[in-house]
């Protein structure tokens, strides 16, 4: 009986033992940069995710301003699009960025459709449109409720806590947005000509993912090497 | 009780159309949105001699469906639809429309069919899951003692909603077969409507699914939102009420010098919408007249008001509580060529309704409500006051 107690404290120290070196190890590459960095493309076409806004916008049945209206300009694929290292293995907080990233209200839509942040940021959540919106969520991150308030107003939610955050208008449903909110600063959005890069990654072997929209597109194991770059195709 | 569900001809109809355009729709565009919300529910009420008191005072589980189904046909042609069923197992077609927007590139739309009429702003209230109560505002629930089979009045009965056929002054969700032009300019918003039926005597609880005047009603509304979250309305609605043609259930006809057509309700109304961070505030109020001067010597009248309230205390959870009232005219009623003393037609009521909600989740609210209800006018104020809960998800 004993013997079974001292074996499993035993094994968890030597566990921790492990993770610890491991976690020593991605610090310290860090630390002497032993890093690499990684690169890549989405080929994938963006989606007009624009256009099934547009429709769902123009079937409200209750919108006194029933009309088509101006058309929702499409969402360029940095707007979309999200890739990130799942597994970092160790927390590497990052200070939070001197300007708020913003989850825009325009045209009845949210602006990006994903927005990717460290935790501990403060992201600002502007109203653009000439009418009320009710941003809110329910996620286990962040649990919040703006409430309405007018064109030219904004409201800012600070995140602390890693994961995926889904937001909402209460009042137009359709509308919706991700934030995902990472404890470590290895993600990266698309550029105009689709490409994406994530520097200063501790070598080691990763799983890297790619997030569309409303959901995970697909993962991939990778490599890190120090001093070199990994290049990722995602289809 | 063994029940059997009934499904009218209208329905059938009604579905089968669904079935082809979703089919085409389906087909050539894939443009369908299809939607809606379920929600069930207990009551339990006092067992009071009044229409209010649910199910003769029983607690009762009820339950409700609403489905949505919209098509995309092209750019500015669309289709809206809402299908709403209860324990009754009767199948409403509430919303039946095509509509074209922007007409002309003007700020005008148009549609036909089965339209919400535009008289106030209920708007998305109607559905449980934006309703913070189990029942609409009380001008739109409340059946007064004015009945659709015989045309009399019957207000010494206190429990003459038995008769399950008595007319509301305004008729529930509001959906009538007919004609709409609406739009906006700038700050304000417009709509007319030409309808089959009236306020009171809409089609969607007619028997055929049409109605039996040879009467157009005209409904019109015109609000205005100065400033974001306020919108201030007013409607105007006329039109007959009562059917061409008529049998009383002892088999008399109407007299030779009856005319539906001088059987008019005149409605007016004004309704203000404000809402600002987690507060937002309804209120409609309305007067109603209907014509009786052959029968009882002048108009019955009517004038009430509902005024509601909700606040967002914290994430998920919301209170709110609503206030309305009808007040009925007094008026003598010619009985062998000698008037009676002036009575009213029908009792003053008041209802004062509070609310508690929680979202679960984005797709799911829980709510519990209880309802005060006071009828003036009888020797005791009937037992009828009710609590309820409700669960509502969305999908």
């Amino acid at each position: 009986m004993r013997h079974a107690s001292f074996r499993r404290v035993y094994a968890y120290c030597i566990c921790s033992l492990i993770l610890l070196a491991a976690a020593c190890h991605i610090v310290r590459a860090q630390q002497n940069g032993a890093t690499g960095t990684i690169q890549g493309s989405i080929l994938a076409p963006a989606e007009d995710i624009s256009g099934s806004f547009m429709r769902e916008k123009k079937l409200l049945h209750y919108d006194s301003h029933n009309h088509a209206g101006e058309p929702i300009q499409s969402y360029r694929l940095a707007e979309l699009a999200v890739v990130y290292i799942e597994d970092a293995g160790v927390r590497a907080p990052t200070p939070p960025p001197a300007e708020h990233p913003r989850l825009n209200q325009f045209q009845m839509v949210f602006r990006p459709l994903v927005l990717a942040v460290s935790a501990g940021t403060t992201v600002d959540f502007p109203n653009n449109d000439n009418l009320f919106h009710n941003v809110f969520s329910y996620s286990q991150p962040k649990e919040f409720d703006l409430g309405r308030y007018p064109r030219g107003d904004m409201r800012s939610v600070r995140f602390d806590k890693p994961g995926t955050v889904n937001v909402f208008c209460d009042i137009h449903s359709y509308m919706y947005a991700t934030i995902l909110v990472f404890d470590h600063p290895y993600f990266a959005v698309c550029d105009d000509d689709d490409n994406f890069a994530i520097p200063a990654v501790p070598e080691g072997h990763y799983t890297l993912a790619y997030w569309y929209g409303r959901k995970k597109m697909e993962s991939k194991r990778i490599t890190v090497k120090a001093g070199e770059t990994t290049t990722v195709m995602f289809q | 009780m063994n029940r059997n569900p009934r499904i009218s001809v209208r329905t059938l109809l009604a579905a089968l159309v669904l079935l082809f355009l979703l089919g085409g729709v389906t087909r050539t565009f894939g443009q369908v949105h299809i939607a809606g919300q379920a929600s069930a529910a207990w009551t339990a009420s006092q067992p009071g001699p009044s229409q209010y008191s649910f199910n003769d005072g029983r607690s009762t589980f009820g339950w409700r469906g609403d489905l949505f189904v919209d098509a995309e046909l092209s750019d500015n042609v669309l289709f809206l639809s809402s299908f709403r069923m209860d324990q009754d197992r009767t199948l409403n077609v509430d919303l039946f429309v095509l509509r074209v927007t922007d007409v002309l590139s003007l700020p005008l739309n148009v549609e036909a069919g089965e339209t919400e009429i535009p008289f106030g702003n209920l708007g998305e209230r109607r559905y449980p899951k934006t309703n913070p109560f189990l029942t609409l505002p009380l001008g739109r629930e409340h059946a007064t003692t004015l009945r659709r089979s015989d045309y009399e009045i019957y207000s010494t009965d206190p429990q003459y909603s038995a008769a399950t056929n008595n007319f509301r002054l305004l008729d529930r969700g509001l959906y009538d077969l007919g004609f709409k032009a609406f739009g906006s300019v700038g700050v304000v918003d417009y709509a007319f409507a030409l309808t089959n039926g009236m306020l009171s005597s809409t089609s969607t609880y007619a028997t055929n699914g049409l109605n039996g005047s040879k009467g157009i009603g005209k409904i019109a509304r015109l609000s205005v939102t100065p400033v974001i979250g306020l919108t201030i309305g007013a409607s105007w609605a006329k039109g007959p009420f009562l059917k061409d043609s008529w049998n009383s259930p002892q088999g008399y006809p109407y007299p030779a010098t009856y005319d539906p057509l001088t059987h008019q309700q005149r409605t007016f109304g004004g309704d203000i919408d404000f809402s600002f961070e987690h507060f937002s505030f309804y209120g409609e109020t309305f007067f109603n007249s209907w014509d009786f001067a052959d029968e009882y010597g002048a108009s019955l009248d009517a004038f009430g008001y509902s005024a509601e309230a909700r606040y967002t205390i914290v994430p998920r959870f919301t209170v709110g509580a609503r206030v309305g009232e009808l007040r009925f005219n007094k008026m003598s009623r010619n009985i062998y060529g000698v008037l009676s003393s002036p009575e009213r037609w029908d009792h003053n009521v008041m209802r004062v309704e509070t609310a508690l909600g929680y979202r679960v989740s984005r797709e799911m609210l829980l709510k519990a409500v209880y309802v005060w209800n006071r009828t003036f006018g009888l020797p005791s104020d009937p037992r009828d006051n009710s609590f309820g809960v409700q669960s509502v998800v969305s999908f």
